[in-house]
């Protein structure tokens, strides 16, 4: 089935020459795939896209002159246009590279399965190429947080609540979670204001995942989760809230 | 902060101090009072130096207690403190004046002895100057009644009080008392004030040290992650494309460099020349992920190779270097480390050629947490005599100069 698919023209980007020499290593050892050249700078990379539409391109994010985030950048408005799988030393950048549409997100040295998984997803994509390529709303549909030593996806709508930890945010799935660096804020601006509410100064919660709101004798006002947590109201989010019973 | 530190700090006078103190006072007015009476030639005072060791010991008891109900009440307030113990030691004068007269009166002795003595006792041995009652050496002799006693102002108090009622002699020798009291209650005070001036300095110089440390350690070398997963990959690429003996070096390069870095107390000193030697040991590892952009160039003077530095002072200086300037640069950026021996100082220059950074005024990004750092330090450690100076180079590239006094002990 694998074997019957064309492989995939790939591209690698990187600064550093061994790290280049890994990559090719890899891919040779990875079916799916073809390399049909690598660049060594962001600049470098667009001109050989150019001249060698890629499908795949494994890109790097720290390179002279134009790094990695912004080669992507300059891919987002192409049509058609390559699947892009950052690969980096250190997740400092995890929250930059959702706001361009990833693919994959793999972090050096890249574990050879892995790789395998990212060229898997990007096969797929091309293949079922209408979502991904024009997304239907401006709002963020996954995020890619560090779980261990990956990176790894999870859909926006996934998240039950939000909570502010110091400079993180704590995405609550389940009876998992994960640290995202970012503001609340900024968070805020990229989550769907129909799917996911504000309650607090430092809680952010789905709303289906409220299932009733409710007051103190004092006043305070709460919101009751589906996994029987209480989250106080701030006093400025409250008429939002309210707009919610409305709603119902 | 720990606890037995706190518990010294708060009790500031030991009981066992105290107790000396009130000893020797006591034992200094027997004495004193012994060698008085034999000086003036009162004739044998056998029959009193019992009498006299036991008032003596009764009033070292009674100024212990006089002392732990000071110490019950005395508050944060000085002149509070003051105050009470002026007014304790009424009580306590009164107390030891009657203790004195009844031993006297009903020692067994020589009646004749007795009169003379007792009134000897009572009055001259408190009749010290009101202002300073424990130096009775100045004290104007107080005579007994003895056959020739000698014309002083004690003489009339003296005659007069052999006709005195048991209640005014208690009262005559309690004023005496008062100024004994008052003079052990201010050297008692002196001595809490003494002990909590250094329970504080001590404190303050504790506190001073525990925050220096606490400095260093917080501004030491942390490792970079993102260099450290960088070498991996790197390494992970000469396993795989089976460059053994290029693996094996660098990872032996990466094992000094890291066992260095994370074994090295910060508050110590490291010869330059080994701080060298690590740097070199770093820019190697650099140079296998960049060989063609890095280029290293380090030259230190044999006469201050061995000059002690802060062990990784140099290391965000480097690290920045290949950061800003290597890696950021398409082409061969050289890494340039100096030592130098100037007038008042080693002066130590790391600087690069790499490329103006765009849209920057003299500041590289994210240069400054680790430079202020480097400059912290320094301050911790040399205070004023420490500095360090940076600037963005017009032909491009970046300069640091750190400024140090010149040790030459202390690091081996």
């Amino acid at each position: 089935m694998v074997a019957a698919e064309p492989a995939l023209r790939t591209l690698i980007v990187d600064d550093e020459p061994l790290a280049v020499e890994r990559l090719q290593i890899l891919c040779a050892e990875t079916e799916g795939l073809a390399l049909v050249g690598t660049a060594s700078d962001g600049e470098a990379a667009l001109r050989m896209m150019e001249a060698l539409s890629p499908e795949l391109v494994l890109l790097d994010i720290s390179m002279p002159g134009l790094d990695g985030l912004g080669v992507a950048q300059v891919l987002e408005g192409q049509v058609p246009r390559p699947a892009v799988v950052f690969c980096t030393a250190f997740d400092q950048f995890a929250v930059a590279a959702f706001d361009v549409s990833a693919v994959d997100y793999l972090l050096k040295p890249v574990a050879a399965d892995r790789l395998a998984r990212a060229v898997a997803r990007a096969a797929e994509m091309l293949r079922a190429p209408s979502a991904e390529v024009a997304p239907a709303t401006p709002w963020a549909e996954e995020f890619w947080v560090p779980h261990r030593s990956e990176m790894i996806r999870i859909a926006a709508l996934a998240i039950d609540r939000i909570e502010a930890e110091r400079d993180y945010m704590r995405l609550h799935i389940g009876t998992r979670s994960f640290l995202l660096h970012q503001t609340i804020s900024a968070l805020e601006k990229k989550l769907d204001p129909a799917r996911f509410i504000r309650l607090h100064r430092s809680t952010i919660v789905r709303r289906d995942f409220i299932a009733k709101l409710h007051h103190d004798k004092l006043g305070t006002w709460y919101a009751s989760l589906l996994d029987g947590g209480d989250i106080r109201i701030g006093r400025s989010y409250l008429a939002g809230a309210k707009a919610l019973l409305g709603r119902c | 902060m720990d606890t037995s530190f706190e518990e010294t700090e708060s009790s500031s006078l030991s009981p066992r101090i105290v107790l000396i103190s009130i000893v020797c006072f006591w034992a200094f007015y027997y004495s004193i009072v012994t060698v008085r009476w034999q000086v003036l030639g009162y004739g044998s005072q056998w029959g009193v130096l019992a009498p006299r060791a036991v008032v003596s010991m009764a009033s070292i008891g009674l100024t212990y207690l006089f002392y732990m109900v000071l110490r019950r009440i005395s508050t944060a307030s000085q002149l509070r403190t003051i105050v009470i113990a002026f007014l304790l030691s009424i009580p306590a004068a009164i107390t030891y004046s009657t203790v004195n007269w009844f031993i006297f009166g009903y020692w067994p002795m020589p009646i004749e002895m007795k009169k003379g003595k007792q009134a000897s006792e009572t009055t001259s041995a408190h009749v010290a100057p009101p202002a300073q009652p424990s130096a009775g050496i100045a004290a104007p002799p107080a005579p007994p009644a003895a056959p020739a006693p000698p014309e002083t102002v004690t003489v009339g108090r003296l005659h007069h009080e052999e006709d005195m009622t048991p209640f005014e002699s208690i009262a005559d020798t309690s004023v005496n008392g008062y100024f004994f009291f008052v003079a052990w209650a201010a050297l008692y005070l002196s001595l809490c004030y003494a002990a909590e001036v250094a329970a504080l300095e001590r404190r303050t110089a504790s506190l001073r040290a525990a925050k220096q440390s606490a400095e260093l350690r917080a501004l030491r070398y942390q490792v970079n992650p993102h260099f450290l997963f960088n070498t991996l990959n790197s390494l992970s690429s000469l396993v795989l494309a089976g460059k053994r003996d290029e693996a094996e070096r660098m990872i032996i390069n990466l094992s000094t460099f890291f066992r260095t870095s994370l074994t090295s107390d910060p508050t110590d000193d490291v010869p330059l020349s080994e701080e060298i030697f690590l740097q070199r040991l770093y820019l190697d590892i650099e140079a296998v992920r960049f060989p063609e952009r890095l280029v290293v160039d380090i030259e230190v003077p044999d006469a201050l190779r061995n000059m002690c530095v802060p062990g990784l002072i140099l290391q965000p200086l480097v690290e920045n270097a290949v950061k800003y300037g290597v890696s950021r640069a398409r082409r061969p950026v050289t890494i340039r480390i100096r030592a130098s021996q100037e007038e008042d100082g080693l002066a130590l220059l790391v600087e690069d050629d790499g490329n103006a950074p765009p849209a920057m005024n003299g500041h590289r990004p994210g240069t400054g947490v680790g430079l202020q750092n480097v400059r912290d330090r320094l301050l911790a450690r040399f205070g004023a005599a420490g500095g360090c100076r940076w600037e963005e180079k017009p032909e491009g590239g970046f300069a640091v100069k750190l400024t140090m006094p010149l040790v030459r002990n202390g690091c081996c």
